[in-house]
């Protein structure tokens, strides 16, 4: 892969990973490189084990890699890990609302866990817009699955973050619902002008994306 | 601020969980017991500092077992404005055939040197001040000897062939607290009524009531301890109450129950909070998915768990205020003036001590957080458990504690010497059990071997939660064993003595008379065994107060003088711990035997000289040996012996202690003897078991109470340990459901589980517990440790039976799981 330079900016430099099984070693990739650009998506597809999740984490800088570098660009300044982690935003495939709180309460608590005053009409602006108002005092184990997952994606978007890191999104979803949840995502996406990268199987959610990459023994290549 | 209000909002949406309840309660739990004991102890704290302000009788006490000479008499007047040297000496009163032991007190004229006398000349009717002690020739005394004895005010009794006249019933003292809060019956008369060597000066207390003002009172305090070291000096003006050193030991006593209190907490809160844990390192990496800082998070648990702190404290701060009102109450029959406290200072400390404890608990829990990770949200992290860590961690903090706590370091040792063992059997009988059990259902089908090796798989939490189980329990059955026992035994031994009258203190020219009388009387000497009176002064040449500090029952012992005995052989009922005891013969005769206990609690050691003072003279012995109480012969022992040649060299005068067994008949007569010999010192038997029995009756309310804390924790334990795996167990008997086999399949296989945890469990606890047994009963409490097979076994049973129901009825839920849920997870 050639290595531009842009504005703002991840960038995955030469890396290589592996993990430890036992005494043996796994390898996922080797001298990998990879530019994600804000206001864009990137989808990441390939087949189960292939490292495609490992990629994400490397790229959220969840995690370092075991050789090679991960830069974080924001015009001319290099971001460290701590504030790349504070402009992000995740979405999970088993979603991960809290089950205590209540739908209202689920969006809200990004804004709170920030100091953000006006978390309530903020979160009920973000509930009308995905047409859940009338589930807002609902607790996540009474909400449907496409339900929960809206919750999730709105609650990774409500705090303006530069990127989001989405695994599976629609892994754990229906076709129909697939697609509800894909087009809030990239709406989301376009309205915020923030860069998405997205691990996937599905290649509906994959087209979508202006940018596609395929991982297949520890090779990537442009699918688009 | 924010912060906080979103960690409040989180502690009120899980509080009804129970995991949550449960941790909650046990905080609570804690927070009362050390708060209801604080909020006690200060307010007998407040009592005894008044108590001393207005009972002491003058502004200094001297009390020895001496008289001072007539030059000592001329230094101390020197220093003062007025002394008045007041004799105690313990005797029997008699009156025609009834007898009653006193502490008859001699006094002078300037008795009482602050404050006035109370009498009264009926019993219960009105008191009247006095300044003035009993005229000569009169005597004063308790209305209880008057009622023993069946005299009245105008009734003689006789004292050493002199006669007195009882002019009023005694009913105060200024200087009463010198008598401490004793039962001990009181007589007073002047001292001039007895002429000459009338009364004899052996065994009697001499106190020297002073006034005086600052100046001189740090004058005497420098002469005392230079001219009389053996003398005890008691200041009004500095807060030394007799009983205070009595309170501090009481006060270590119920410090280290707390330490066993909070033992238990600790693994009650480790078992409640191992699926606490996991959910908060699942908010924590939830948070720090929506961009917020691993440490803003583990601040937001700690604010939560300050939270749920002060949740609990305020509750338990109130019911400890109430406690402390009803236990007041019932001090209020033992000590009239005693009332209960709002004590901020001490609210505020204990509350310290109890934060710093529950933090402490607490603290793994924060260090694991540090492990949350994002990732775990996106894939299965290898799960690292820290809960053996977590409960070894309880175990050594709150080792440090016992330690800072305890007064009795033998006692402590052998108690954290008990648990560590239990600990460590119990998980060698866990792996051993599970490496036989597999390599059994290696070959084999069906649900016994699968149970197996299920609980193969989790054997690490299945560990923490036999550990768990097994540590409690066995601490709630050695409570338990221990409270039966020592309340069996108080009873046998008060009624199994050698004998019904015990004879504590014979002089050498009484001994012939006790055998003609029981001759007559067709009594019989049970046993006889000589000592003398000695005073501990100096240990390797250090006075005995700058030797040791620290209060125990033997310090607070050796502050009266002791029994020293002879004896060239080892008496039948003891045995040579260690060391080498004398030979027959020896020339050496400054040898020193001491009991174990009393070796320990002093710090003592081999080859440490002892200095003791008899009769003005003082003597140096050597520690050669160790000895301890061996049972099945006389129940009669000394803390410590000397070789018999030693006789030779001391200025001894010999006493005796001793039994006998009194026929019906021969009790009227025993007046008679006693009448010629006032300072021979006997108590019947029964008048032993009553004194027991009182003191049995405060002993079973004090463990009464402690137990069902205990209890409690226990049943809490059990129910965070079996509630913890409430899920998993869901999970996999949804699994199996799947698998085709039936619901009584999940049920057998439920019931094995917890019927090998029970098992286990049960069988460390009882060890433990037989451990302890051996260990403490015999240096601690004076008790041969004889397990009674058929407790033991009931108790194995009970156990296992009690796990096993709790388990099944915990787990009922987990049955519940269908293979739709599981779909649907």
């Amino acid at each position: 892969m050639s290595k531009s330079v842009v504005k703002n900016s991840i960038e995955l430099d030469s890396i290589s990973h592996f993990f430890k099984s036992g005494d043996k070693k796994i390898h996922l990739f080797k001298d990998l490189s990879l530019s994600f650009e804000m206001g864009k998506t990137t989808a990441i597809v390939g087949p189960s084990g292939s490292g495609k999740s490992s990629l994400l984490t490397l790229a959220a800088g969840l995690e370092e890699p075991k050789s090679g570098a991960v830069y974080c660009r924001h015009g001319s300044k290099l971001l460290t890990t701590d504030e790349l982690r504070n402009q992000s935003g995740f979405i999970f495939q088993h979603f991960h609302l809290l089950p205590e709180l209540s739908a209202l309460s689920n969006l809200a608590l990004p804004l709170r866990l920030r100091g953000d005053t006006n978390f309530h009409e903020k979160s009920l602006k973000w509930l009308n817009h995905l047409g859940l108002q009338q589930r807002a005092d609902h607790k996540p184990s009474q909400l449907s699955g496409g339900e929960q997952q809206r919750i999730a994606i709105a609650r990774a978007f409500i705090t303006q973050p530069n990127y989001i890191f989405a695994d599976e999104p629609t892994g754990n979803l229906d076709k129909v619902t697939s697609e509800i949840i894909s087009d809030l995502m990239f709406n989301c996406t376009k309205e915020t002008g923030c860069g998405v990268i997205l691990v996937t199987h599905s290649s509906q959610l994959a087209e979508r994306a202006d940018d596609c990459y395929r991982l297949v023994n520890g090779k990537l290549e442009h699918a688009s | 601020m924010n912060g906080f209000f979103l960690a409040a909002a989180s502690f009120n949406q899980y509080r009804h969980n129970l995991d949550n309840r449960l941790a909650l309660f046990t905080q609570g739990i804690l927070i009362f017991f050390l708060m209801t004991f604080s909020l006690t102890s200060a307010s007998i704290q407040d009592y005894l500092r008044g108590n001393l302000e207005a009972l002491l009788g003058s502004d200094l006490v001297i009390s020895r077992y001496q008289p001072l000479s007539l030059q000592q008499r001329k230094e101390l007047k020197s220093h003062v404005n007025t002394v008045s040297e007041t004799r105690i000496l313990p005797i029997s009163l008699t009156y025609q055939k009834a007898w009653e032991r006193v502490q008859l007190k001699l006094v002078d004229q300037y008795y009482p040197v602050q404050g006035t006398l109370q009498k009264s000349l009926s019993v219960g009717g009105v008191t009247e001040s006095s300044q003035i002690a009993p005229a000569i020739g009169e005597i004063w005394v308790d209305t209880r000897v008057a009622a023993r004895l069946n005299v009245s005010v105008g009734d003689k009794i006789k004292i050493a062939n002199t006669e007195l006249y009882i002019s009023a019933y005694l009913t105060h003292e200024p200087d009463r607290l010198m008598e401490g809060h004793t039962v001990d019956m009181r007589a007073l008369v002047s001292a001039a009524s007895f002429t000459g060597e009338a009364l004899p000066a052996e065994g009697m207390q001499y106190r020297y009531l002073i006034s005086v003002d600052a100046k001189g009172r740090a004058k005497v305090s420098n002469w005392v301890q230079a001219a009389i070291p053996d003398a005890k000096l008691l200041d009004r003006h500095k807060g030394q109450h007799p009983l205070a050193s009595y309170w501090v030991r009481v006060e270590n006593f119920f410090g280290l129950s707390s330490v066993l209190l909070f033992f238990m907490a600790t693994i009650a809160m480790n078992m409640a909070g191992r699926r606490q844990l996991e959910r908060q390192k699942q908010r924590l990496a939830l948070y720090c998915s929506m961009g917020i800082p691993l440490s803003q998070g583990i601040r937001l648990a700690f604010f939560e768990w300050l939270i749920s702190f002060i949740a609990v404290f305020i509750p338990a701060l109130l019911l400890a205020y109430g406690a402390q009102y009803l236990l007041i109450q019932e001090l209020q029959l033992q000590f009239t003036d005693i009332t209960a406290g709002v004590h901020v200072d001490v609210v505020l400390k204990t509350s310290l001590l109890a934060w710093l404890l529950l933090i402490c608990m607490q603290l793994p829990v924060f260090i694991q957080l540090k492990n949350a990770s994002v990732i775990s949200l996106i894939r299965q992290q290898p799960r690292k458990s820290f809960a053996l860590w977590q409960l070894l961690w309880g175990f050594l903090t709150l080792s440090i504690l016992t330690a800072i706590y305890s007064d009795n370091w033998l006692l402590t040792s052998l108690m954290l010497l008990t648990m560590g063992s239990t600990l460590a059997l119990m998980m060698f009988v866990t792996w051993f059990f599970f490496a036989l059990a597999i390599r059994w259902g290696r070959k084999r089908t069906g649900i016994l071997p699968f149970s197996f090796f299920i609980m193969q798989q989790r054997l690490f939490s299945k560990s923490t939660q036999i550990l768990g189980l097994g540590l409690c329990t066995a601490l709630l059955l050695f409570t338990l064993m221990l409270m039966k026992d020592i309340g069996v035994a108080m009873h046998s031994q008060a009624r199994a003595q050698n004998g019904n009258l015990i004879i504590t203190d014979a002089r050498n020219n009484q001994l012939q008379a006790i055998k003609e009388w029981a001759q007559n009387t067709d009594s019989e000497i049970r046993d006889m065994r000589p000592y003398t009176r000695a005073m501990v002064i100096k240990i390797n040449d250090i006075f005995l107060d700058e030797y040791t500090t620290q209060p125990s029952e033997v310090r607070a012992r050796l502050e009266r003088p002791i029994r020293l005995s002879w004896s060239d052989g080892i008496p039948a009922n003891n045995r040579v711990t260690s060391g080498m005891w004398w030979q027959k013969g020896d020339k050496n005769w400054q040898q020193l035997s001491v009991e174990e206990e009393v070796m320990t609690d002093l710090g003592l050691s081999f080859n440490d000289v002892v200095t003791f003072d008899l009769g003005g003279k003082q003597y140096q012995f050597t520690i050669v040996a160790s000895h301890a109480f061996k049972p099945g012969n006389s129940s009669i022992t000394y803390w410590f012996q000397i070789p018999k040649v030693a006789l030779r060299h001391l200025n001894a005068s010999v006493h005796h202690m001793g039994s006998m067994e009194v026929p019906e008949t021969a009790w009227p007569e025993l007046g008679k003897l006693l009448q010629t010999y006032p300072t021979l010192a006997v108590t019947s038997l029964q008048e032993i078991t009553q004194r027991f029995d009182r003191t049995l009756a405060i002993v079973t309310k004090a463990t009464v109470g402690f137990s069902a804390i205990i209890l409690l924790l226990s049943i809490i334990v059990i129910v965070a340990s079996i509630s913890g795996f409430e899920n998993e167990d869901k999970k996999r008997n949804g699994l199996l459901r799947s698998m085709g086999m039936k619901l009584t399949d999940c049920l057998k296989l439920c019931c094995y589980e917890w019927l090998v945890t029970g098992i286990i469990t049960a069988t460390g606890a009882v060890a433990g517990t037989w451990i302890a047994g051996q260990l403490i009963y015999d240096s601690q409490f004076k008790l041969s440790y004889q397990p009674n097979y058929l407790w033991i076994t009931a108790a194995l049973v009970i156990n296992c039976a009690l796990v096993c129901v709790v388990g099944l009825h915990f787990c009922r839920d987990s049955f519940k799981a269908s293979v739709r849920e599981l779909l649907a997870e």
